[in-house]
């Protein structure tokens, strides 16, 4: 596989790469060229940005939250007793 | 069939049904501890790798065990006579009452909260993409509820063999 900026100067390739390159962020690097499979991948600026994560999608919070919640059932089952 | 033959098999099929329901939130969990929400586009694809992956999953092997683990909870209870005093919270039966009370609200969020909506999530249920994006949300929080439940589930189910000490 060409670096990218070499495959430029590709007549077949050069082309699409060109016009990439005239976009903002410029040409693509070398990792971003093999993620997309070694053809030019769509510049940053026409991607739709990704979903956002919530803060507290975390799982590990979720454990944490679940160890909160056990402890204070486990107060109250001390602390009322059966009924 | 000998009673004591009866529980012990119960218990091993409770164990058995506990381990595949509440496994498979765990495997979601640590596999994906950072969950990416669904975008449109994976949705409006049937064949997007995001959709085939939630389909891959969907196999409800863990619902039917969720209805096995609680049945066999319930059979094990009824068998010793124990089950009216462990919904009522009653004395000693109080710690694997709370268990269970936690076991009945996980099985109601899985089948009357999660599963509708994870219906629209796959296209099983028609829905418009907006709606399936918020059902994706839904779902999403309502296993992270039954993970969370089942930390103190599992306390209060050892609790009812071993947690005298939790009483006065």
């Amino acid at each position: 596989m060409k670096h990218p900026r070499r495959a430029a100067r590709d007549p077949l390739q050069g082309a699409a790469l060109a016009v990439r390159q005239s976009r903002p962020g410029g040409a693509l690097g070398w990792t971003a060229s093999c993620d997309a499979g070694g053809a030019p991948a769509p510049s940053k600026a026409d991607r739709p940005p990704p979903p956002r994560r919530h803060p507290l999608d975390s799982a590990l919070l979720t454990v944490l939250m679940g160890v909160a919640l056990t402890a204070v059932l486990a107060a109250l089952l001390r602390l009322l007793g059966g009924a | 069939m000998d009673i004591s033959l009866l529980d012990l098999l119960l218990r091993w099929a409770h164990f058995a049904g506990a381990l595949v329901w509440i496994g498979h939130n765990y495997a979601t969990a640590i596999t994906r501890p950072r969950y990416l929400p669904l975008a449109a586009s994976d949705l409006a694809d049937p064949g997007s790798p995001r959709q085939r992956d939630l389909l891959a999953r969907e196999h409800g092997t863990f619902r039917y065990a969720s209805l096995l683990t609680l049945g066999t909870g319930l059979a094990m209870l009824g068998l010793r006579g124990t089950l009216p005093g462990a919904l009522g919270l009653q004395g000693g039966l109080a710690p694997i009452g709370v268990g269970l009370w936690l076991g009945v609200i996980m099985v109601c969020n899985l089948w009357f909260v999660l599963w509708p909506n994870q219906k629209r999530v796959l296209g099983f249920v028609p829905a418009p993409i907006e709606q399936r994006l918020r059902c994706s949300r839904i779902t999403f929080l309502s296993a992270r509820v039954n993970t969370m439940l089942s930390v103190p589930l599992l306390f209060f189910m050892a609790a009812g063999s071993h947690g005298g000490v939790l009483l006065p």
